[in-house]
């Protein structure tokens, strides 16, 4: 399995630190808690979870803009936490990020030229036939023309520059590219247009991906490998359709039954069966985290040991699950 | 264009338009908006972002900016609103339309506890003591399910979550007991398990209340769900305009369509997006708004606007591509 295996995360956990009121203890907030995945060469990883579940600190743990507390992080095979000044410039020219506001990540002082120049420039990578050229070249790849090269951020719509931001991404031929939330800015039939264009990406140049979203519609459509993650922890992860049509973890059944499904047919009976098994509880918070199994409190299936026990990550038949009733 | 106006209409827009007034021109943001809604029914507003669907909204409370106008005619129990007096709109606005919107936080005031707000959104619009106003707000939160309500009257909005602060918002939209609720995206800033308990909670209120409710969503899935009849608007007209179930089982409109196809499905079976981006208002085309990015259009669909006909009974569609089928 390993061979195959272009970045792996052994028990990576980030705590940040913060203090009660004017108190000198020191209180922990565990955003990402313990977390192992792999993402397999050509293929899609998907994190799934509500808002403050960890989603996007573990983006920022596997590019290093945050340092783990604790935890093994490795790309083919070599330790990403031991890279220093060159290598670590080397790996993050293989792994690309992509973020979710299209509006906040480009420098609205800069033109496209420049915007997709600069990868070029900063990773020193050779450029035959000019840089206008390899520029060009980019924003065909993207879908957009040669008129775009002198404008400003300000004068393209979300989609477009959503799609410069993808452009910018791959201009460094990068093995990995970590997508957080890329298409929850945007308008429905424009997020069509990206999810197709990261579909064609992915097949033309083998990139591997980290998606990270909330939508599972999105991660059901895009995915090879989903882990749903629920304050700091992988709750479950398998197959991706495996989890839709078997979802194990209580939590994986509640989030797919809480989305929206477009109903086609004449369904009288749509009030009173809607979102069944929705509870009525709110998502914990990681300052008053909950003793035991902390989705016990929103659980509609505790026994009486999610209070007390943390579960075991058990193998079910190649899925992962944390869970007591498993 | 007039739809029919049936009796029993609670609800009725007549040809809104919406104009932006800047450098001595007016710029239309909404044209030719007409639509009614029924006693208790959930009546859609669908579109994409900046399509003319919260100024359609804030044109019925009369509560637009200042360099908007609007225009035409809205008529709510037999007043028409556009050409009420301030005094009486004002009477009119929370009692018997009342509104939530899409961010809670920034729709309560953070530095007064929960209950006090409430209070005062009863006591604006009732003749009743400060005791029994609060107890009414007790009331209201436990009919909102909010558990011990009578703790959480003295909280401030930042102790409660999301969900919890949008459940606030909706007890005071419905302290004064309103024949229409405006719901202008109540659940997208919300996570999807919450927002399936919004969902339910607006459903309940509105069967418990016999309350009308206007549902603005860019959600396709959540108005399939939600709305009794469906409105879809592109460039600020409304494109069609149906029955939900005639709407998603028999979509007319090249948009409309383009929209469904563009909602991923299966897994790898490549989606069908609507080519271009939304024209900007201020550079409308000339006929037909969807043209450019529609793949029936042909000379007459760019040489002049196509009205909203009536297609079958009760499906109305912005498209000369359309057949009629009313004999």
């Amino acid at each position: 399995m390993s061979e195959q295996s272009l970045l792996r995360v052994e028990s990576l956990k980030k705590y940040f630190p913060y203090r009660k009121g004017f108190g000198r203890t020191k209180n922990y907030i565990r955003a990402v808690d313990g977390i192992s995945f792999d993402v397999r060469l050509n293929s899609v990883f998907a994190i799934v979870g509500e808002s403050g579940s960890g989603k996007s600190t573990v983006a920022n743990l596997i590019l290093r803009l945050t340092e783990p507390t604790e935890g093994k992080i490795y790309f083919k095979e070599s330790d990403v936490l031991a890279y220093r000044h060159k290598s670590l410039r080397e790996y993050r020219k293989s792994v690309q990020m992509i973020f979710q506001d299209p509006y906040a990540s480009l420098n609205p002082r800069m033109r496209i030229i420049d915007v997709l120049g600069e990868p070029f420039k900063i990773h020193g990578i050779p450029q035959n036939g000019g840089l206008k050229k390899n520029v060009l070249d980019l924003l065909e790849r993207v879908g957009m023309g040669a008129d775009s090269l002198n404008k400003y951020p300000h004068e393209f719509s979300g989609g477009q520059r959503q799609r410069i931001c993808i452009a910018r991404a791959i201009a460094v031929s990068p093995e990995l590219l970590i997508a957080d939330e890329p298409l929850s800015a945007l308008d429905v039939s424009i997020q069509a247009q990206i999810l197709n264009l990261f579909h064609k990406i992915k097949e033309e140049s083998a990139i591997s991906f980290i998606f990270i979203s909330h939508d599972l519609k999105v991660v059901r459509f895009f995915s090879d490998e989903v882990a749903v993650m629920y304050l700091g922890k992988f709750v479950e992860q398998a197959k991706t359709e495996e989890i839709f049509s078997t979802p194990l973890h209580p939590y994986t059944k509640l989030l797919i039954a809480s989305a929206p499904r477009l109903r086609k047919k004449q369904d009288k009976s749509k009030t009173g069966i809607l979102y069944t098994g929705v509870s009525s509880h709110e998502v914990q918070s990681q300052i008053a985290a909950p003793s035991g199994c902390l989705f016990h409190p929103r659980c509609p299936e505790r026994i009486a040991i999610c209070s007390r026990e943390h579960p075991q990550t058990k193998d079910i038949k190649g899925r992962l699950v944390s869970c007591h009733l498993f | 264009m007039v739809i029919n106006i049936m009796n029993g209409a609670l609800l009725n827009v007549q040809n809104l338009s919406v104009l932006l007034k800047a450098d001595g021109a007016e710029l239309p943001l909404v044209s030719d908006v007409s639509f009614e809604i029924k006693h208790s029914e959930v009546f859609g507003l669908v579109g994409e972002s900046g399509c003319g669907k919260t100024l359609t909204a804030l044109s019925i409370l009369r509560i637009l900016p200042q360099n908007i106008a609007s225009r035409g005619k809205i008529l709510f129990g037999g007043k028409e609103l556009l050409s009420l007096t301030e005094e009486s709109m004002r009477s009119l606005r929370g009692k018997d339309i009342a509104m939530i919107f899409q961010e809670p936080m920034t729709s309560l005031n953070p530095v007064l506890r929960v209950g006090y707000q409430l209070k005062e959104a009863i006591l604006s619009h009732s003749d009743i003591s400060k005791s029994d106003a609060l107890a009414r707000s007790v009331e209201l939160l436990k009919a909102v399910g909010i558990p011990s309500p009578e703790l959480r009257i003295n909280d401030y909005p930042h102790q409660l979550s999301g969900g919890m602060r949008q459940r606030v918002m909706i007890a005071m939209a419905i302290s004064s007991n309103p024949s229409l609720l405006i719901a202008d995206e109540p659940t997208t800033a919300l996570d999807v398990t919450i927002q399936a308990q919004i969902l339910q909670l607006l459903q309940q209120l509105k069967r418990e209340r016999k309350m009308a409710i206007l549902f603005i969503t860019h959600d396709l899935s959540i108005i399939s769900e939600q709305a009794d009849r469906v409105a879809i608007m592109y460039a600020g007209r409304i494109i069609e305009l149906a029955g939900v179930d005639e709407l998603f089982n028999n979509p007319l409109h090249p948009y409309t369509q383009g929209l469904l196809a563009s909602l991923p499905g299966e897994k790898g079976v490549l989606l069908k997006p609507i080519p271009g981006f939304v024209p900007n208002p201020g550079n409308l085309p000339e006929g037909c708004k969807f043209a450019e990015r529609c793949n029936l259009t042909d000379k007459n669909c760019v040489s002049y606007e196509p009205e909203l006909r009536e297609i079958s009974t009760n499906h109305y569609v912005r498209c000369i591509k359309c057949q009629n089928k009313v004999s």
